[in-house]
């Protein structure tokens, strides 16, 4: 029975603007097993990255963690001092960004960064960490190690430099690895690659990865469960395969339809009507429902709460409590 | 016949100069695009599918005339472009990012004027007429007009830019990844309107992606690129179900699409994707592709036609065919 | 969190009101006619008839220093016309076009600079003979240099966007895209250099007036004001240091709205 690695309750995070605080996470909860690899997807402004960083304790300075609760194996991560988190970030939680230009030091060799991590953490000797960095650089999938290990950021190309810093994740053989869009900003064959290293980090050394992308198909290939979320909320949550093959919500349904594949050609995509509501104004109900095509009056009125449809398969929809009603009656 | 293909390209050739910092003479060179020929018909929606620094976005700026240090020909509805007077009414180009392909300090109705007043059409009344036409046709309202860039969404300006596009009427439009920078649902929105536009006006386009599932939704014909060359066209379909080239095996099997239960074979590749720094003699291909011969090293492969059908094509530029 | 009001826009504005109120009444209600000497009033100290006091020719100081601010005006206006001018028309052939075009603009820039501002001016105007004009060109050709630099280097930015490159697809000409296009998308750091450009015109056109150099007399110069007064520190130091606390406020004035300007487009 896998544990609950990562277990957030009740989330919100705020964004101080000129006049006033909003939200752009509004109450989420959901939980990652030991050796899961979860997905967040959802789009531009849904609260997916702030999350993240929230967990890391890298939120900007103009956004803070207004409610909720942060609990990585059994540790408190809300309101935890600096001392105490400093020993977590990169040993036992590590982070994988997406701009492989931006995330490196341009006036530092590889190996000193890579290496960097280890000195934080640990107490080895030089050779003994140079050791360490060669051979992490090797499982990552770079050739020549040796050589890489006295290069210069810009020396690589981006897949590789991204594989650098997968590198600086994983030294220390953290519990939990972040990865904020890693692969967006990489060509499609390498971006498959760096998945297929994600995947390999998962089975050998049992790390529990959370992946957060706008990019369904990525998550489709690598994630095991995935949490959809919309404008601050979570409004789906299951196993991807299920997800993918069964959506429920609406939302979900509108955004696996909106993607362009081969049996499609020759039909309209499908377009959701609306857009997404700015984080200033204040919701009242359920955060879609000014989009969807399925609401009754209960929609407008109070935020429909996640329930449990199938395994593993939540939802936050009335349609579906109406659905299994309907079901249930008779 | 010929009078129905509204683009023919013709081994054309481009060679970069990488600045050096004299300003006498010319730097080391690189060539972005080699021997590229290909045809585009009335109304066709022509892909064109390969990853970053592969020249798709120089082909595409080439065509449309930014870029004038070119060899080989561009024949555009039958005129060949360098003595074609008006080509800004033949054909338009849509770029890839929303937030600077719009002038930051105009108004949207000044934008969309604009094409019209650099060719003198119509009065100021009969321009604003077209503008609010467009305006409808790309799903917006008149209000429109008066609004800033800035004030717009990624999806709204990036419609903007298409009907900007669209105001010289032009019967040929280069898409460069016009919905790669934009959100998923806002990218249906866009190909929705794009396909539109398609039916209603005959456009035929050049439709420029990195993404394998977005041109096969899009497209008739596909063109795949790979450091300068195209190294394999035919029917969408064609190439998506029987991919030949190394190349487009790689990337076909790595496009991950939403209902794939199977494990492809993909090529497990170590290096990246590089635009060859000089004129080299072979293969482009040839440091990644596990099926090179002896003679990859040496020649320089042309485009063969490996089709059976006598109606359609599939060209391939490869030494197994 | 609070609005944060923009302090320096604020106090720019205050300072260069004033000079600016300072000028209107000069315009329409001068006490005294500023070149009227009345030797039996020289050296008063300020009080109610004068209320600056009076000069060593018993000019009323008040009614000068209104005066000279107009002069001052006048020839900070026209420099910073005739440096924007000339500056945005070679900084943005030279950035735009670039080649030999843009080694050729920048070499002259950089001839222009390499002389102190001062020294460059004393010489045209030497040449040129003194007086308002002959300033306001030799201060002008100083100005250039800096306009045509902030220009070319904005756009060397703005020409590889996609709405320039947008608006050749569309027929237009280089001429067009450079002013019609581009241009208009420089004026925020235009606007700044602009303000900073006043300042130190005021400042130059007081120091070559300081040194003799700038406005014939007896046309009334601050600048030239605060070297008469000079000699008569000791006797009747007001003369000083009022003329000198205009120049100041003016200066900074200007400085602050620059500053604000900067604020304003940072976000």
């Amino acid at each position: 029975m896998a544990q609950e690695l990562l277990s957030i309750k009740n989330l919100s995070i705020g964004i101080n603007g000129i006049n006033e605080c909003n939200d752009v996470v509004n109450g989420i909860s959901f939980g990652i097993k030991n050796g899961e690899i979860m997905g967040i997807v959802g789009e531009s402004g849904c609260g997916k990255s702030m999350t993240a960083l929230s967990i890391m304790g890298l939120l900007p300075k103009n956004a803070m963690i207004r409610e909720g609760s942060i609990l990585f194996n059994g540790i408190e991560l809300n309101g935890i001092n600096k001392e105490e988190l400093r020993k977590i970030q990169g040993k036992d939680i590590s982070i994988v960004f997406q701009e492989p230009m931006t995330s490196l030091n341009p006036l530092i060799t590889i190996g000193k960064q890579v290496g960097e991590v280890l000195k934080i953490h640990f107490k080895f000797t030089k050779l003994e960490r140079k050791t360490m960095v060669i051979d992490t650089l090797k499982k990552v999938g770079l050739k020549s190690p040796e050589e890489l290990y006295d290069y210069y950021p810009h020396q690589l190309s981006g897949g590789m430099r991204q594989r650098v810093i997968i590198a600086m994740a994983i030294i220390c053989r953290p519990k939990l690895i972040i990865a904020d869009e890693p692969t967006t900003a990489l060509d499609v064959t390498v971006q498959d690659k760096i998945l297929d290293l994600l995947k390999e980090i998962n089975r050998e050394f049992k790390t529990t990865i959370l992946f957060i992308s706008h990019d369904l198909a990525v998550i489709n290939k690598l994630c095991d469960n995935v949490v959809v979320m919309y404008a601050g909320d979570i409004v789906e949550e299951g196993i991807t395969r299920n997800i993918f093959t069964n959506p429920v919500h609406e939302y979900t349904k509108g955004l696996i339809g909106s993607i362009p594949s081969k049996e499609k050609k020759g039909k309209r995509l499908v377009n959701i009507k609306g857009k997404v509501p700015s984080i200033t104004i204040k919701k009242i109900g359920c955060v879609f429902a000014p989009r969807c095509d399925n609401t009754t009056d209960q929609c407008f009125l109070e935020k429909p709460q996640i329930i449990e449809i199938g395994y593993r398969h939540k939802v936050a929809c009335y349609s579906t409590k109406r659905d299994s009603d309907i079901n249930n009656v008779g | 016949m010929w009078d129905d293909l509204v683009l023919e390209v013709k081994n054309l050739c481009k060679i970069y100069y990488n600045q050096n910092s004299s300003i006498f003479g010319k730097g080391e060179p690189k060539e972005v695009l080699r021997d590229i020929s290909f045809n585009i018909k009335k109304g066709e929606i022509f892909g064109l599918v390969g990853e970053s620094g592969c020249g798709k976005s120089t082909l595409g700026r080439s065509i449309v005339g930014l870029n004038k240090d070119i060899e080989g020909q561009i024949i555009i509805n039958g005129e060949e472009q360098k003595h074609i007077k008006n080509l800004s009414e033949k054909v338009q180009i849509i770029f890839q990012d929303p937030s600077s392909s719009l002038n930051p300090s105009k108004k949207i109705g000044w934008i969309l004027e604009e094409p019209l007043k650099i060719h003198k059409i119509g009065n100021k009344k009969q321009r604003i007429l077209k503008v609010n036409e467009i305006l409808e046709i790309i799903g917006l309202d008149s209000s429109y007009r008066d609004r800033y860039p800035k004030e717009l969404s990624g999806g709204q300006r990036q419609r903007i830019s298409i009907g900007s596009a669209l105001m010289l009427r032009p019967n040929l439009i280069i898409a460069d990844e016009p919905v790669s920078a934009l959100d998923v649902s806002i990218q249906a929105q866009i190909l929705n309107l794009l396909q539109d536009l398609h039916e209603k006006f005959n456009l035929a386009y050049l439709f420029i992606s990195h993404n394998l599932d977005v041109i096969y939704y899009m497209c008739d014909r596909v063109a795949v690129m790979y450091a300068g060359e195209i190294v394999e066209l035919a029917k969408v379909e064609e190439i998506y179900n029987n991919p030949l080239h190394p190349y487009t095996k790689a990337l076909v099997g790595s496009s991950a699409p939403l209902d794939y239960q199977n494990d492809f074979l993909v090529n497990k590749i170590n290096s990246e994707n590089t635009v060859t720094d000089v004129l080299e003699e072979g293969c482009k291909y040839l440091k990644k592709c596990p099926y090179h011969k002896s003679i990859c090293k040496i020649n320089t492969v042309g485009m063969k036609n490996v089709s059976s059908s006598s109606e359609e094509e599939h060209l391939v530029r490869c030494n197994i065919f | 969190m609070k609005k944060r009001n923009n302090w320096n826009l604020i106090v720019g504005y205050v300072l260069t009101g004033f000079i600016i109120l300072l000028m209107l009444i000069d315009v329409f209600c001068a006490p005294y006619n500023p070149d009227k000497m009345n030797v039996a009033e020289r050296f008063q100290a300020p009080n109610i008839r004068h209320l600056l006091g009076t000069d060593n020719f018993g000019r009323d100081i008040f009614s000068r220093i209104i005066s000279g601010i107009k002069t001052t005006f006048f020839v900070a206006i026209s420099t910073v016309a005739f440096g924007t001018f000339f500056g945005v028309i070679f900084g943005g052939i030279a950035g735009y076009i670039g080649g030999w075009i843009d080694e050729i603009i920048m070499r002259v820039n950089d001839a222009i600079l390499a002389f102190p501002g001062i020294i460059l001016a004393l010489v045209i105007v030497t040449v040129l003979g003194q007086g308002k004009y002959q300033i306001v060109l030799a201060l002008g050709i100083i100005f250039v240099p800096s306009f045509s630099r902030i220009t070319r280097s904005e756009f060397l930015q703005l020409k590889d966007q996609e709405f320039v490159k947008s608006a050749k697809v569309f027929g237009a000409n280089p001429l067009r895209i450079m002013f019609v296009h581009i241009l208009p998308n420089t004026y925020p750091a235009l606007l700044s250099a602009i303000t900073i450009g006043f300042s130190n015109a005021v400042l130059s056109e007081s120091s070559l007036s300081f040194l003799g150099f700038g406005v014939k007399p007896p046309e009334p110069s601050l600048g030239r004001m605060l070297s008469e007064a000079q000699g008569y520190l000791f006797n009747a130091p007001w003369y000083a240091i009022t003329t000198g606390i205009v120049i100041v406020i003016t200066v900074l004035g200007f400085n602050f709205i620059s500053e604000g300007i900067r604020k304003v487009y940072e976000r």
